[in-house]
């Protein structure tokens, strides 16, 4: 099972599957996170089996297919296929300022210790790490920075950007 | 020049200390090659033919002899005592040790200045005009502008893994002395009719293996939403840029497979539902951050002091100077200078460590402590007093950085080339030095009159060679070295041909960038300094007055004739 991480530490018994084509491998009464298309097509099968549901995103999906169907989402992931691979970090902000969502931002794929500040400050607020990645290590990365220059996608903290100042 | 606040040194010492930990884990084997690239890269860190190279970023060019005095000091410490101003200004260390890069971007730090996103798939450093701030022509002064982007740039958590590489270019005034038309984004400073601050956007410019001019796509821009437009714009880019295939990867591949229209409206619907967002610039914030500009102090001088007069009317040396190294200022009493980096047997634009320390000096005494590093890989000091014009001169003469070949051919752009670089094809500074050798003659040089000569050794244009009059570059042929000749470029010309007759007030919007055309099948090495002879004769014969400068006769009467000269049999 992938580590989970967020800024509070490791998050233990994330109840999270996902959806990898396999129906038996989810059993009735799970969580269950699905890719986009299988949400489009079956979201009122899976809501009767699985105790709840959310979305997983690839770099070319557009956040706007699921706007209007965020009150049956619990959680929205976003695929890094490769850690360089910087589009979603573009689909966070969508999600979070264009389109208000507010819930759980999960980043999945290749994600290792030294893009998690990024993430986070992208609106990203859990991180599923690459297997191989140690979680103690990973974390100690959303503490390289104390402060940015960018206000933080999402958040309700002040909005700090350019030299500190608060921008309103 | 900005000083820094507590939060731009935190931000900077922070970054130091989180690079010192990822080299550390790369030297321990906990990241691999691959997981390294893209940090090393984000921190300025290539690996090269010899060793790896750093290059430091020089914000929009401007420097304090503090922080000149630092660069001598890393180059005596780290390296072999000197380095090379680049075409992007900013500055590069051909020898450092890995392991010990930490520590030089920890020297950097001390003097407010880092190598952050010199490289790799993000945003760079802005660059601008090396006059901004004194030259007379100016509107808008852009260094408080480049400021800002260079905050709102740096380590953006959306752009760090953008498709490619991004660059963006500001001008603020009539003459773009920035080439912000080659540029992933060329903005360019100016006012409405109520004196309102605004930015006229351009995209898709770039030079390297498809050289492209930038398109305008928004004529007027408040400059309350800069940020939030350049960041609709990345956005876009960001998530419609290929990622499937390098050379495609450029923000004006994609400009061109969405269209020009169609990707300003998608820029243009990004840009709107921002638009009142938390990036909109605030009074507040611009006047924070110009107020941490440190200002020149002007004396109340006359305009053309007798002595500069006197001096310049017997002495011939110092005349020339005056008229190709010294450039207009706003403020009477006063001329910006510039040192030539261009000098025989030096590849152009390196410095040794003592070199930097003599010109410090200079700065300190005679330009208020300051100076810049111009795209063409010279320095200026902007701000001097006529007066002491022929001291200074006298004294940068002794060093060998008077060399009266501003703008002229003399006054030679070129990348590090195959020497240094791991990408080239081909040497560029041994040209360069072949072709500066064989228009030594300074006499010859001011009869052939402006022309820039431009020299890349790779496709990727370093050395901006397709906006070059002439330009040079170095491709493979079979294993071996040979030329390609471009004519007629230019980073900034009168849209349809010649400046002559063009008013100043006119200027600013019908000026472009021209890429050069290819006169015909490479040229051997050896062969480069005779073929540009003949370019140069075939100009002189067919101009029609003193002051028709060589692109304009490319303008004018087109290639062919170039090129038969060129391709003529001889014997």
């Amino acid at each position: 099972m992938p580590k989970l991480i967020d800024s509070h530490g490791v998050r233990l018994n994330d109840p999270w599957l996902t959806y990898a084509g396999d129906a038996h491998a989810i059993a009735a009464g799970s969580c269950v996170i699905l890719p986009l298309t299988e949400f489009r097509e079956f979201a009122g099968t899976w809501k009767n089996h699985a105790k709840a549901i959310g979305v997983l995103l690839s770099p070319s999906d557009d956040p706007a297919a699921i706007a209007g169907d965020f009150d049956k989402l619990r959680v929205i992931a976003i695929d890094f296929p490769s850690f360089t691979d910087g589009r979603g970090y573009s689909l966070a902000h969508q999600l979070r300022e264009r389109h208000g969502w507010t819930g759980e931002l999960r980043a999945v794929g290749d994600i290792q210790r030294d893009q998690i500040d990024l993430l986070s400050r992208a609106g990203f607020d859990t991180f599923g790490l690459r297997d191989d990645q140690d979680a103690a290590i990973a974390l100690t990365g959303l503490k390289d920075f104390s402060i940015a220059y960018q206000y933080s996608a999402g958040r309700r903290t002040p909005r700090v950007a350019l030299n500190g100042q608060l921008t309103r | 020049m900005y000083q820094y606040t507590d939060f731009d040194q935190t931000i900077v010492d922070e970054r130091v200390a989180q690079f010192r930990n990822q080299t550390e884990r790369f030297l321990s084997g906990a990241l691999s090659e691959d997981e390294f690239r893209p940090l090393r890269l984000q921190n300025g860190l290539y690996v090269q033919k010899h060793a790896p190279m750093l290059r430091v970023a020089i914000p929009y060019g401007l420097l304090n002899t503090k922080q000149l005095r630092m660069f001598a000091h890393i180059a005596r410490t780290y390296d072999r005592c000197y380095a090379h101003f680049t075409t992007r200004q900013n500055i590069q260390y051909n020898w450092p040790a890995l392991a010990r890069v930490p520590d030089i971007l920890a020297d950097l730090a001390s003097v407010q200045m880092h190598a952050i996103q010199t490289s790799g798939n993000c945003i760079r450093n802005t660059t601008t005009d090396q006059f901004a701030g004194v030259a007379p022509d100016e509107v808008v002064n852009p260094l408080i502008w480049a400021e800002i982007i260079r905050q709102w740039s740096t380590i953006h958590p959306e752009f760090a893994y953008l498709p490619r590489k991004f660059k963006i270019a500001i001008s603020g005034s009539r003459e773009d002395r920035a080439a912000i038309l080659v540029h992933d984004i060329g903005l360019q400073a100016t006012r409405d009719a109520n004196g309102q601050i605004g930015f006229r956007v351009a995209v898709g410019g770039g030079l390297g293996r498809t050289p492209v001019v930038g398109v305008v796509i928004k004529e007027f821009l408040p400059w309350q939403h800069l940020i939030t437009y350049l960041e609709a714009i990345l956005r876009v880019y960001n998530l419609t840029g290929r990622r499937d295939n390098k050379y495609k990867a450029r923000i004006k591949i994609t400009v061109k497979e969405t269209g020009v229209a169609e990707f300003a409206k998608r820029v243009d619907a990004e840009f709107a539902r921002n638009e009142n967002g938390a990036t909109r610039l605030s009074d507040v914030q611009v006047d924070e951050v110009a107020a941490r500009f440190s200002a020149a102090t002007y004396l109340d001088l006359p305009q053309d002091d007798a002595i500069v007069v006197t001096l310049a009317a017997s002495n011939n040396a110092f005349a020339r100077w005056l008229k190709r190294n010294t450039h207009p200022h706003r403020v009477a009493g006063y001329a910006a200078v510039s040192l030539s980096l261009k000098r025989k047997g030096v590849p152009p634009g390196d410095v040794t460590a003592n070199e930097m320390e003599a010109i410090a000096a200079l700065a300190d005494r005679y330009a208020q402590g300051e100076l810049r590093v111009t795209h063409e890989q010279n320095l200026v000091f902007a701000d001097v007093e006529q007066r002491a014009l022929p001291e200074l001169w006298r004294e940068l003469d002794a060093l060998g950085f008077a060399t009266a070949n501003i703008g002229l051919i003399g006054n030679i752009i070129a990348c590090p080339g195959g020497d240094f670089c791991s990408l080239a094809n081909a040497v560029s500074i041994p040209v360069a030095q072949a072709i500066h050798e064989r228009f030594e003659s300074l006499d010859y040089q001011f009869d052939i009159g402006e022309l820039d000569l431009n020299i890349s050794g790779c496709i990727n244009a370093c050395g901006h060679h397709h906006v070059g009059h002439i330009g040079i570059l170095g491709v493979d042929k079979n294993g071996e070295e040979w030329y390609q000749v471009t004519i007629g470029g230019a980073q900034s010309i009168a849209q349809g041909g010649a400046d002559s007759g063009l008013a100043a007030s006119e200027a600013l919007s019908q000026r472009t960038a021209r890429i050069g055309k290819i006169i015909g099948p490479s040229f051997a090495r050896a062969d480069v300094p005779e073929v540009v002879e003949k370019l140069i004769q075939t100009y002189l014969g067919a101009r029609e007055r003193d002051d028709e400068r060589f692109v304009d006769v490319v303008a004018r009467i087109g290639i062919e004739p170039f090129k038969e000269n060129v391709y003529a049999e001889t014997h």
